[in-house]
């Protein structure tokens, strides 16, 4: 008997209802499970109301935090756009947290049990329940899991974004990779709440923040080879290329704020805005930020942008918390720390690679039987 | 026609055996529920003619056995998120051949039973979770089409993804 055929609508919700990474690999199995993948991961977005949470600061608690909700997927650009779950939410912060903007995915934290669960399990001759919470092997595997992760997600759990507010006024910023682009306001806080906590001078709204599915299955870590990323409104960038050449401009910084307005807009070549764009990107050289200067530098040398993201001093200069480093001091230090690790022994690199080691008890823990 | 007749109607699988049910039994599907109140009271049968009598008698049986709930609300979402728990009635009730329980879903879908449909990927999806692509087509009979140069590409991007 031929087994019945299951139709692309039904494949889509039984994909739906398994996590967005699983979504995403079982796109392998034919044709029609691939082009059912982004489609899955929308009804998957509205069934699990998966949020994505945007943190002034890496240690902002939920109340400090904006959540947003996928709100709509547009299926020829293939654009998630998430927006506030709590509508204009806004929220107050201490201008300084605004430069260490973290933006998350939910789901990606619950990648963390799994892979760890997966770990244990597939060690062989130890079971889930053989292992002991809390006992030093525990421990390791839940390192190892880590390490995993942040391979995986490294940009997007380690980076930090920056917005600067302008004092007594509204701003507009756009923020944004290769695969996500985030659109928010700044205003100063209204003066009863500002009574209440005087250092939370900001007021933070964000109005929407689109992104590609890439974004939403493995973060922004698109630096990682490995990883396929699924460019943002491409043919914006390749008309806004075409442009910027005509302009004699060789180089400029496709996530500054100007450019992905531009990016986001209508606006065409013979647009007031376009021209605006153009002069600005010319006089400011390609409108690089400091953390785009850095990666621009950090590429020329070889080493992939991520890097900046791992060492606190390069995070804490990026976000401007410690200006006692000059750029050139900050480059030189990751040049030099890269370099370091490359010389080590293989045995002693970090745990950080996309692939568990084949014996993974006898390297870490030398032969255990 | 007393009251007790008037609320059944009868319905006709696409190997002709015909099933007399209630009206409520019958509305869980939506199909059904926008037909009867379209033609109203009919002593015609309705056709199935995607849904033969095994599959006919199982989902009705579903549908008898959850003929008092409540309908589920749209904004429901709260309640099912990041539901993957199946009651104990629904997993004996789908705890069937593996074709069967694609010809339930199938049904399912066609007749417009959300929350059968529902139980049934999702039974689906935890027979999935786990198996890599190739055991998958091996399991559910899926043709692989894809050129070797096509799936050696989404094997290199997926490669990060599936873990072994």
């Amino acid at each position: 008997m031929t087994p019945p055929v299951i139709s692309s609508d039904v494949v889509q919700i039984i994909l739906s209802h398994l996590p967005v990474r699983n979504i995403y690999a079982l796109r392998r199995v034919n044709r029609e499970w691939y082009s059912v993948f982004e489609h899955a991961l929308m009804l998957h977005l509205l069934e699990w109301q998966s949020q994505i949470i945007v943190k002034p600061g890496a240690n902002a608690t939920p109340a400090d935090s904006i959540a947003l909700t996928c709100v709509a997927y547009d299926p020829p650009s293939g654009v998630f756009t998430f927006k506030p779950t709590i509508k204009s939410q806004s929220i107050s912060c201490v201008p300084k947290y605004l430069r260490q903007l973290k933006i998350l995915f939910q789901e990606w934290d619950q990648e963390l049990e799994s892979l760890t669960q997966k770990i244990r399990r597939n060690e062989p001759g130890r079971s889930a329940e053989s292992v002991e919470p809390g006992s030093e092997i525990a421990q390791h595997l839940s390192n190892y899991a880590l390490a995993l992760l942040v391979e995986r997600y490294v940009d997007s759990s380690m980076k930090e974004y920056q917005i600067y507010e302008k004092p007594g006024e509204e701003t507009i910023t756009y923020l944004g990779d290769e695969d996500m682009i985030l659109k928010c306001y700044t205003r100063p806080v209204e003066a009863k709440l500002l009574s209440v906590n005087p250092e939370k001078t900001v007021a933070l709204e964000i109005e929407y923040m689109k992104v590609r599915s890439s974004w939403i299955v493995s973060g922004t870590s698109n630096q990682n080879a490995a990883i396929p990323r699924f460019q943002i409104y491409p043919e914006r960038y390749i008309l806004l290329s075409e442009l910027t050449a005509e302009a004699g401009i060789s180089d400029y910084n496709h996530y500054a704020s100007a450019v992905l307005q531009w990016v986001t807009s209508d606006h065409s070549k013979l647009d007031q805005e376009t021209t605006d764009l153009l002069q600005r990107l010319k006089d400011t050289k390609g409108d690089f930020t400091k953390s785009e200067k850095l990666a621009k530098e950090l590429e020329a040398r070889g080493i992939t942008r991520r890097c900046m993201w791992q060492h606190g001093f390069s995070r804490r200069f990026i976000s401007g918390l410690d200006n006692s480093m000059t750029f050139e001091q900050v480059l030189e230090r990751i040049v030099n720390s890269e370099k370091q690790l490359e010389n080590r022994d293989t045995n002693q690199k970090p745990m950080v690679t996309a692939k568990p080691p084949a014996r993974f008890f006898d390297w870490k823990f030398g032969k255990s039987s | 026609m007393s009251a007790s007749e008037a609320k059944k109607i009868t319905l006709k699988s696409c190997d002709d055996i015909e099933f007399k049910v209630d009206i409520r039994v019958a509305s869980r599907s939506i199909l059904l529920k926008n037909m009867i109140e379209d033609v109203g009271e009919t002593d015609q049968s309705i056709p199935l003619p995607n849904v033969n009598e095994r599959v006919l008698k199982k989902v009705l049986e579903w549908c008898e056995h959850h003929k008092d709930d409540p309908q589920p609300a749209i904004e429901d979402s709260d309640t099912r998120r990041r539901n993957t728990e199946i009651d104990d009635w629904n997993k004996k009730f789908l705890e069937v051949e593996q074709d069967m329980l694609f010809e339930i879903i199938l049904a399912a879908n066609y007749l417009d039973i959300k929350q059968l449909l529902d139980i049934g990927c999702k039974t689906v999806a935890n027979m999935i979770k786990g198996k890599t692509p190739e055991q998958i087509r091996e399991t559910f009979n899926i043709q692989n089409d894809f050129t070797p140069e096509e799936e050696e590409q989404i094997r290199k991007e997926n490669e990060w993804a599936e873990d072994r």
